[in-house]
């Protein structure tokens, strides 16, 4: 029989994500509070449905695909898989970094790193488009609608 | 009279603008592959915070019904559907343009669009206050019936596999739950963490999920060739223009009525239209080969389910889709309450918005043809400038609503999730719609209990109804979802 992992790992993970769930419910539905009384349902009982809902499809995900076959749709090459990592990873830095740098000089490097990620080949290019979008991007929308990002050592 | 006044209201030149720009927007979302019209309104959607909640509105609405007209055009030039909807269209679309028809192909496409969209504005028009006069008289009990029917489109979003979907959707509903308890003020998931109290906002999980994970999914892809040939005659003549006609009338009139139902998406209603078209037709077995009716039938119907979708989102507050729940989020963010009081309360926003309906139709019909060959260019964007620029405008979107990075955090994770999702072939749209409708529902049966106690729903007939409609929904979706193809169901994550 083929195992399919995939599977697993998301039936899972939903099965994880209610049992959370279903901690948290006994926690409300044990509260006791006497302005609750009205509140037949109280914060409690609807999540503690809604989990056992989620962990009943998620058994049954698993029960029902466990042995079906990988799709071939869900293999990628190494490369394209590692520009995807890359794409996150100055995603979360371009967050790291305006809290540091501010929006400005943070915009910057990320539009740098995007574009070489994305496959613009000429440096000049690239930094010329990083200035232009950075720029644009800091006079609409932080001196022209007024955003407060956080202010970072530099803009 | 009111639609009257609708109508003086959007013929102003700012609401005009707004209209035109939210069609043109449409249109350039349905021929750019891989954009689709949610993805696009959940990036627009928070800078249409410093805008005027009306005028926005207005171009929110013309964004997704444009995008259902612009999706034909790649479809039949290169035969590349720029949305789910039209991929039916690249059936006899792209046919009839290599027999050099591609003219009359558009023609009928942007005409049977018009006269679909056209017929759903009129049917918001008649039917929308009437209907909303009803449901003043809708307590709790009855909303919860309501919210109950929406969320059958859980199922009908689902794909090819139904446990994703309810998977998804009841997932959507526990990570609404997150944060203070609206009625009793006890935090729930919140683990002590302050960023957590506030719970998950709308806009940096709708903003992760269709934006930063479909960008990002994207940001590899290249773009076909643009097309070259040549568009010969655009308007069709004699027997064609009204083999073509009968057809749009009938996609209408399959497309308008299955919009209305939970889940019923553009994508799947015009391949349901399509079936129905080669069924009835006296010569199935032309189909596919440069059929008028193919492309007529298919564009009617995906326009006019589009529409439709605007209808119980406006009188009753309930979204049948992702595009449309979007829109319901954008309503929330401006503070207008949607459903039977927006007819009496906000009378004139609500009538500007179905004016602009109207309006709305006629500039996608000569945006549609005069300038089709432009849109077909326009499609060949390299999404290496597109990606970083689009990526951008979301995380400033995300940030924008509450002014804090951890909402950023949250349009991340999301963007991580939604990714993980398109890849695995699970679907959002049940996700969105348990995220935005579950608060809704926990709210609706609370207040239930508390008024009538847990046979609340037995003293009353509307909810009891509304109820059993929704399992007459459920086996209805599961048998229409046959018709449609496993390929085409398995791509409806942009739903």
């Amino acid at each position: 029989m083929v195992v399919n992992k995939g599977v697993w790992i998301e039936g899972l993970l939903l099965t994880a994500i209610s049992v959370v769930g279903v901690i948290e419910s006994i926690r409300l539905v044990l509260y006791k509070d006497p302005s609750l009384l009205s509140d037949w349902l109280g914060p409690g009982y609807y999540l503690l449905v809604v989990s056992l809902a989620v962990m009943t499809t998620g058994v049954t995900y698993i029960c029902k695909n466990r042995s079906t076959k990988p799709s071939a749709t869900q293999d990628s090459s190494n490369g394209g898989r590692s520009r995807l990592v890359a794409a996150f990873a100055t995603c979360a830095l371009y967050l790291v970094l305006i809290e540091i740098f501010g929006y400005l000089a943070a915009t910057f490097v990320f539009f740098m790193l995007m574009f070489w990620i994305v496959g613009l080949q000429s440096w000049l290019q690239k930094f010329g488009l990083a200035c232009a979008m950075s720029g644009i991007f800091y006079i609409v929308f932080v001196k022209y609608c007024g955003m407060s990002f956080p202010g970072g050592i530099l803009f | 009279m009111d639609l009257l006044d609708g109508i003086a209201n959007i013929l102003t030149p700012t609401y005009l603008l707004y209209c035109f720009v939210g069609c043109a927007l449409g249109t350039l979302v349905g021929v750019l592959p891989g954009l689709g019209p949610a993805s696009t309104l959940a990036i627009l959607l928070p800078i249409t915070m410093h805008l005027d909640p009306l005028g926005s509105i207005i171009m929110l609405s013309g964004l997704t019904y444009g995008a259902a007209y612009g999706g034909s055009t790649t479809s039949i030039l290169v035969n590349i559907p720029g949305e789910l909807g039209s991929v039916p269209t690249c059936f006899d679309g792209f046919p009839m343009t290599k027999q050099g028809r591609a003219g009359e192909a558009l023609w009928i496409a942007a005409v049977g669009s018009f006269i679909a969209g056209t017929f759903g504005a009129v049917m918001i028009s008649i039917l929308g206050p009437g209907i909303a006069k009803f449901a003043l008289r809708f307590g709790p009990t009855e909303y919860f019936g309501l919210i109950f029917f929406s969320m059958t489109a859980l199922v009908s979003l689902s794909g090819t596999s139904i446990a994703k979907g309810l998977g998804a959707g009841f997932v959507g509903i526990l990570f609404s739950c997150v944060g203070i308890d609206m009625m009793t003020g006890i935090p729930r998931f919140t683990f002590g963490n302050v960023g957590l109290m506030n719970g998950f906002d709308y806009i940096p999980v709708i903003i992760g999920l269709f934006g930063i994970g479909e960008v990002i999914l994207n940001a590899q892809e290249r773009l076909g060739q643009i097309y070259t040939g040549k568009m010969g005659k655009m308007m069709p003549r004699g027997d064609e223009l009204k083999k073509g006609l009968k057809a749009s009338l009938r996609g209408t009139l399959i497309g308008f009525p299955m919009g209305l139902l939970p889940g019923m998406t553009p994508g799947v209603v015009s391949f349901m239209a399509y079936d129905i078209e080669k069924k009835i037709s006296k010569y199935p077995e032309k189909f596919g080969t440069g059929v008028i009716e193919g492309v007529a039938s298919v564009e009617a119907a995906n326009n006019a389910t589009a529409q439709a979708g605007f209808l119980p989102l406006l009188v009753f507050g309930l979204p049948t889709g992702a595009a449309p729940a979007i829109i319901l989020a954008a309503l929330m963010m401006y503070g207008v309450q949607p459903g039977p009081v927006l007819f009496t309360v906000n009378k004139s926003f609500a009538w500007t918005v179905i004016a602009s309906m109207y309006i709305g139709n006629v500039m996608l019909l000569i945006l549609n043809l005069p300038l089709v060959g432009l849109w077909a260019r326009i499609s060949t964007i390299p999404y290496k400038y597109l990606g970083p620029t689009v990526l951008a405008i979301c995380f400033v979107g995300a940030y924008s609503v509450r002014n804090t990075m951890f909402d950023l955090w949250v349009a991340l994770a999301a963007g991580v999730v939604g990714y993980l999702m398109r890849k695995r072939h699970w679907p959002m749209g049940p996700l969105i719609l348990g995220f935005i409708l579950g608060p809704m529902m926990e709210q609706a049966l609370r207040q239930s209990f508390a008024s009538g106690g847990p046979t609340a729903f037995f003293d009353r007939p509307i909810a009891l109804a509304l109820l059993a409609a929704s399992a007459a929904v459920l086996v209805f979706s599961i048998r229409a979802l046959k018709r449609v193809p496993k390929e085409i169901l398995e791509k409806r994550e942009e739903m």
